[in-house]
């Protein structure tokens, strides 16, 4: 090797240096050397890796159904059942001293936890604990690599040892990451004061990620009551201020105002921006004044941000703001979101720039050639709708169709007559007479420009039967086809007297124009001069339609209190529009042959209907969902007590159990019941649970006493114990004996006492002191029942484990409180491995 | 005298190839030490943890998954329902059709019921012209925004996809690709789980498909590709990606996301202008883009690479389209390096300057330059009969072999981390890996010295085509 490193050594530039091929062939023998050694390892570890899946999977299948029928055990099962769930539990004892099993069942609670809640998952957690498993999870902690300390803190959180949490705070300040976040999610899982702690306590930094899953802990916590989140609002750590505000927001706090202002003028974006999401979600008008400041300062997002929370707190004031904006930003998504903002505050401010064209390109009806009589429209209606050749009409069409002699006519009426015109028209249209009138109607359109009334269209009917005055007005679909621009009306009284007073001058005119199914228009400036100079020629364009859906028997006595009441089902109903104009529209679209005029034909050419629906129904949505909001913000502005929303109702916990011993009543009883129902009926306060118990007594009135058979007792008194005492080995006799102390009877006396006699030193002591114990138990069993029921009552007795209630019943609410307060004693059997050890150690 | 300078040029030669030689094992072999690293760091961190509780959570972020389309029509409709399908809870699919030529279009007109909308575009902004924006009638599809926009390219398309995005982190894949359902949970938690760094982008393992079974959008059977070229290809990807891209990730050091599967820090994307519409390699142009802006800013950042098997893809079975493919790549990584040539060995941009950039020159650039520079001058030294034999034969035997080992050591991983194929096709593997670099790598020497030429020479060329065979269905 010496050799062929020399040779490369450059001696001088003018000799040739030797390039020894040893080193290459040394090279490619390491190299080959690898590739067999990684050749094994392939198979190697493909073997492995299969065999230990093959291992854990038979091992799982092994173990699964015991652990199942721990978490499903009886304690009030036969006798039998109850000495195959101890000889159960000494097999898995055995099985535990394999680490592997222990390993393998770690595995399995994990894997169970997810599907389980309630009361079988605290038998899983209580099981954890009996089976020593967390002794396993705490000796992780006391590694030096992260991934086992993280692993024990994960399987310690998962079986929900509490008593873990003292070790696991020691972690919440790791170095190592993994470890770290594990600890935070750990204590916050297992105790309610974790997230304090954690908050209070942590010096790095908590990732989105970590936030993220901390959150997802708190909203599956039961019965979780959150602190009040405000207070880490002043901490040091930002991303606790980042985590503590969308903590606020998350749990609705919203006792932080000032703070939530003064974090607008954070350094840190994410922070304005949650603090924005706060202020946006709680209503904190007073907010406006620093968003506005901070605007011009912050980036691109945040300015976004703040243009939206404008959006929806601000009012007409902000106007002026965001046309500053509009001049003063050079990207184009703030100028966007801050024309939108415009138009939310004030709806139709900004109108359309974009392909608009001049308004001189367009054709005035004086322009029009000769104007066909409305029965040659009409009949060339039908005829060109079913032209091949017809061109698909666009916007510009329609845009004309608007000036159209037919409309001309009506609009070109003074308001008070438009109605009857509307209504004679149709009548001419039917019965195809005055064929003349339409050209002297014309000739006064552009000085009665009526243009910006919304076309209506019904695909589905022409307009000959919508105008039919006993067609009793399809309101639904006339309004659902108007453009309609909603105005939010002002709280304060004078303006909502203003408005009730431009409401009924308007109404007074228009509903006489337009009969009942236009929406109530209003100028938004100078209303009342407007309104006052009606018959004169106005530009349309400027007015503002409020909204309210208008029924034909409505009478139009519209007060700002009514408005204010229109609710979500008013909503709903504009909904229900919508989507008959998609049907509608959709039947226009396969219905190409239809008899309609010209007008609506070309809103029946698919591509202009499309577009057109499209449009609308975004509008529209978009239109409503302001609307909700705004409703909401008036709402609760006027009342901040009123407006709330429903909060769910939950029984105490008196009442939960009252309901499930109503519950196990109607599943199991019968009229021998009735006398406890009526007790509890008389003493039961609350509505729903004594209509229940009402219900309860007349359905049991009837049926027939059930035939409870009651498990006859066993003549023989022998301990079921004793066949399979012989059998075990010493150990296990031990582990035996513990499980009679806690389980026996009296039938266990007699056996206990051969084994005394009989049996090696230790398991005469043992079986001893169980037969003490045995003896202490049932003395007190006997002294309960007398304690429970004075002997002069005599209520209950005690039959082989079963209850059989006698005539007499308990006050109901003894029966409730026992219920509630009774001890859950599935695993009192003692299962502490320290003492399985220290048993070995004597049996040694 | 001339015979003898002759030999001490050719002696200097073999010094020059055997120093490459020399190097390159050792940096393959740091390479494997560092991937071995990573990916056991990666293993273990994940090895608990539920993803799919917080898929639902209110700070989960929003993504759009942009996906390119040109003459898909074939299996669009079906690539769409699959992207759709991914187990998260705020996410768009916006499939941007690149003028295409087909039916592309109107399938997915037909197949999602969409309509034309109105949206607004930045007149500033600097793509092909944008026929129109499309969203579904249904609610069911409501995640699905169809761009139709005239033909621009991959680029041009994926940029016109981020300027319309509106979320925050925006993914750029393949269409005809698929991703496994928790694809998106595990992109989110990479973007999500720093603290110290932020994460500008995200890339992952690109797994072959070809011959895999794939029923309703989900993979069902893993199979080994029955095509002999795409067996190497599959070795080559899981070299590449188990090895390659994740030692580079363990330094923080990646200067490539495969277009086929990567997500981005939308902000950060689109201050770097999004992707080159002037080269072939945008995936790796926007990546030295990010990470030189980030550098420039001195903000403190990362990128992320996931070696889960997410993303799967069908490799090209034709020998024509392989060599065009890898003749684009090799372009693309030319035009990439002399874009950015002022990071080459400049200190200034730490490790990225002084490791990665040379990396990329030496090792993915000029080796089959050389390689194949050495292969014109062993057949002119045999003409000449002075060519060292036993030169010849000791390197050729010692490349080969490191080649061998670094196969093997990555197929080790493969079983190793997912143990996905049965074990008469890791056999097979393995012999692929033995024959590799005799049949299947003066493929790809060839075509990257093709794409040298034309890059160099300015012979005109552009993406080439591949045809889709669509995946294989469950029976």
């Amino acid at each position: 090797m010496k050799r062929s490193l020399d040779t490369y050594f450059l001696n001088t530039l003018f000799v040739s240096p030797q390039v020894n091929t040893d080193l290459l062939w040394t090279f490619t023998l390491i190299f080959v050397i690898l590739c067999g050694l990684y050749f094994g390892f392939i198979f190697f570890f493909r073997n492995k890796l299969s065999y230990r899946t093959r291992a854990i999977e038979k091992r799982k299948k092994e173990l699964t159904p015991m652990i199942v029928e721990f978490l499903f055990y009886d304690e009030n099962s036969h006798k039998e059942e109850q000495t195959d769930y101890i000889n159960l539990k000494v097999e898995i004892r055995e099985l535990i001293n394999s680490s592997f099993n222990r390993k393998v069942l770690i595995d399995i609670l994990m894997y169970l936890r997810k599907d389980l809640s309630g009361a079988t998952l605290s038998k899983l957690f209580k099981l954890y604990q009996e089976l020593g498993l967390h002794h396993d999870s705490y000796e992780k902690l006391k590694s030096w690599k992260w991934q086992r300390i993280s692993k024990g803190i994960l399987e310690l959180t998962q079986m929900n040892v509490e008593e873990s949490y003292v070790f696991i705070t020691k972690f919440i300040n790791d170095k190592r990451a993994t470890i770290r976040k594990q600890a935070e999610v750990a204590i916050i899982t297992l105790k309610a004061e974790g997230l304090n702690y954690f908050l209070d306590t942590t010096t790095y930094r908590i990732s989105e990620w970590q936030q993220l899953k901390i959150l997802e802990v708190l909203i599956n916590k039961k019965n979780y009551l959150p602190p009040s989140f405000n207070h880490w609002l002043m901490s040091k750590n930002n991303d606790v201020v980042l985590f503590a505000l969308r903590l606020m927001k998350n749990y609705n706090q919203s006792d932080g105002n000032e703070a939530l202002i003064e974090l607008l003028k954070h350094r840190n974006s994410d922070i304005k921006l949650a603090a924005m999401s706060c202020i946006k979600e709680f209503h904190v008008v007073d907010a406006l004044e620093n968003l506005k400041l901070v605007f011009w300062d912050s980036k691109i997002d945040v300015k976004i941000g703040i243009l939206d929370v404008i959006s929806s707190l601000g009012d007409i004031q902000e106007i002026t703001f965001l046309e500053s904006v509009v001049a003063k930003e050079s990207n184009f998504n703030v100028k966007s979101k801050s024309l939108a903002c415009i138009n939310i505050i004030q709806p139709m401010s900004v109108l359309p720039t974009i392909d608009i064209q001049a308004t001189d390109i367009f054709t005035t009806p004086m322009d029009l050639p000769r104007v066909e009589p409305e029965e040659q429209i009409i009949i060339k209606k039908s005829s060109v709708a079913t032209e091949p050749n017809k061109t698909i009409r666009n916007e510009h069409d329609i845009a004309e169709d608007r000036f159209s002699p037919l409309e001309s006519k009506v609009e070109d009426k003074p308001p008070n007559e438009l109605a009857k015109s509307i209504e004679a028209k149709s009548t001419i249209e039917v019965e195809q007479q005055e064929e003349s009138k339409d050209l002297s109607d014309k000739q006064t359109l552009d000085s009665f420009n009526l243009g910006f009334l919304p076309l209506i269209i019904s695909p589905e009917e022409g307009p000959v039967s919508k105008y039919k005055p006993n067609n009793n007005f399809k309101i639904a679909g006339a309004i659902s086809d108007l453009e309609v621009v909603f105005q939010e009306f002002r709280n304060s009284t004078d303006e909502a007297q203003k408005g009730v007073a431009l409401i009924e001058n308007t109404k007074n005119n228009l509903s006489k124009i337009v009969a009942e199914f236009l929406p109530l228009v209003i100028p938004v400036e100078e209303k009342s001069e407007r309104i006052s100079e009606l018959n004169e020629p106005h530009d349309y364009t400027e007015l503002t339609v409020v909204y309210s859906e208008i029924l034909p028997e409505t009478n139009f006595h519209l007060t700002p209190s009514a408005i204010n009441t229109i609710d979500m089902k008013d909503i709903r109903n504009i909904e229900c529009d919508v989507n008959e104009i998609k049907n509608s529209q959709r039947k226009s679209d396969t219905d190409e042959t239809s008899d309609t005029p010209e007008i609506y034909e070309s809103l029946a050419s698919k591509r202009v209907n499309e577009k057109s629906a499209l449009e609308w129904v975004l509008s529209e949505n978009e239109a409503r969902l302001e609307m909700k909001q705004k409703l909401k913000s008036i709402l609760k502005e006027q009342d901040g007590i009123s407006f709330k929303l429903p909060k769910p109702i939950f029984y105490n916990e008196r009442e939960a159990n009252t309901m499930a011993l109503l519950d196990d009543i109607e599943a199991l009883g019968d009229s021998r019941e009735i006398p406890l129902l009526n007790d509890l009926h008389k003493n039961e306060t609350e509505i729903t649970i004594r209509e229940r118990m009402a219900y309860l007594i007349v359905k049991l009135e009837g049926t027939e006493v059930l035939k409870r058979q009651p498990i006859k007792p066993n003549s023989e008194v022998v301990s079921v114990f004793e066949k399979n005492f012989s059998s075990l080995a010493v150990q296990s006799q031990l582990i035996m004996l513990d499980e009679i102390a806690l389980v026996g009877d009296e039938k266990e006396i007699p056996f206990l006492r051969r084994l005394i006699a009989a049996s090696s030193e230790k398991i005469s002591k043992k079986a001893e002191k169980c037969l003490g114990e045995i003896l202490v138990k049932l003395n007190s069993q006997k002294q309960k029942p007398e304690e429970l029921n004075p002997p002069a009552k005599k209520t209950k007795t005690v039959e082989e484990g079963r209850v059989v209630r006698k005539e007499n019943i308990e006050p109901a609410e003894d029966i409730i409180e026992k219920i509630a307060t009774k001890p859950f004693n599935v695993f009192d059997i003692d299962f502490d491995i320290d003492m399985e050890q220290e048993d070995l150690k004597d049996a040694k | 005298m001339d015979d003898e300078f002759l030999n001490i040029i050719l002696e200097y030669m073999n010094i020059v190839f055997l120093v490459f030689t020399t190097v390159l094992f050792g940096g393959y072999i740091v390479m494997c030490y560092l991937a071995t690293r990573n990916s056991l760091h990666y293993k273990h961190k994940n090895s608990f943890g539920d993803l799919s509780k917080v898929m639902a959570s209110p700070l989960a972020p929003s993504i759009t998954i942009i996906a390119p389309a040109y003459n898909e029509g074939l299996t669009i409709v079906d690539n769409i329902r699959s992207l759709m399908s991914l187990r998260y809870v705020d996410y768009e699919v916006m499939v941007v059709n690149d003028g295409s030529k087909d039916d592309t279009l109107q399938k997915m007109i037909d197949a999602y019921d969409l309509i034309k909308i109105e949206q607004e575009i930045d007149p500033e902004w600097k793509s092909k012209p944008i026929r129109g924006v499309y969203k579904s009638k249904h609610r069911s599809f409501s995640k699905l925004t169809v761009i139709d926009k005239e033909n621009g390219g991959k680029s041009d398309a994926l940029n016109t996809g981020m300027h319309l995005s509106t979320n925050r982190y925006v993914g750029c894949i393949d269409v005809d690709c698929l991703l496994l359902p928790d694809a998106l949970l595990h992109v989110v938690k990479s973007f999500y789980q720093r603290s110290e760094k932020r994460v500008i982008a995200v890339g992952g393992v690109i797994r072959v498909a070809n011959s895999c079974i794939i029923e309703g959008g989900q993979l069902e059977e893993i199979k080994l590709p029955n095509n002999w070229l795409a067996k190497f290809q599959l070795l080559e990807y899981t070299r590449s990606f188990l090895l390659g891209r994740m030692a580079w990730g363990r330094i923080d050091s990646l200067l490539i996301i495969s277009g086929a599967f990567g997500f981005f820090d939308r902000e950060i994307a689109l201050a770097v202008g999004g992707y080159d519409t002037n080269t072939v390699g945008e995936d790796m142009e926007i990546i030295f883009k990010m990470r030189r802006y980030m550098h420039e800013q001195r903000l403190a950042y990362t990128i992320e690479y996931i070696p889960d098997p997410l993303c799967w893809t069908e490799v090209p079975e034709d020998l024509k389209i392989l060599v065009n493919q890898r003749d684009r790549w090799t372009r693309g990584n030319l035009e990439t390096l002399q874009k950015h040539k002022a990071m080459f060995f400049n200190p200034k941009y730490g490790r990225l300057g002084m490791m990665s950039y040379p990396y990329w020159f030496f090792y993915e650039w000029l080796a089959p330059l050389l390689e194949f520079t050495g292969l014109l001058c062993i057949l002119l030294f045999w003409y000449l009969n002075i060519l060292n034999w036993e030169f010849f034969f000791a390197i050729t035997a010692a490349v080969w072999t490191c080649s061998i080992m670094v196969s093997f050591y990555a197929v080790l991983w493969e079983v190793y981390s997912y143990n996905q194929y049965n074990r008469k096709d890791v056999l097979t593997l393995l012999l692929f890996a033995i024959i590799e670099p005799l049949v299947y790598h003066p493929i790809v020497t060839w075509s990257a010295v093709r794409g040298n030429y034309k890059k160099l020479f300015k012979v005109k060329s552009g993406w080439g085509s591949q045809v889709r065979k669509g995946f294989a269905k469950a029976s």
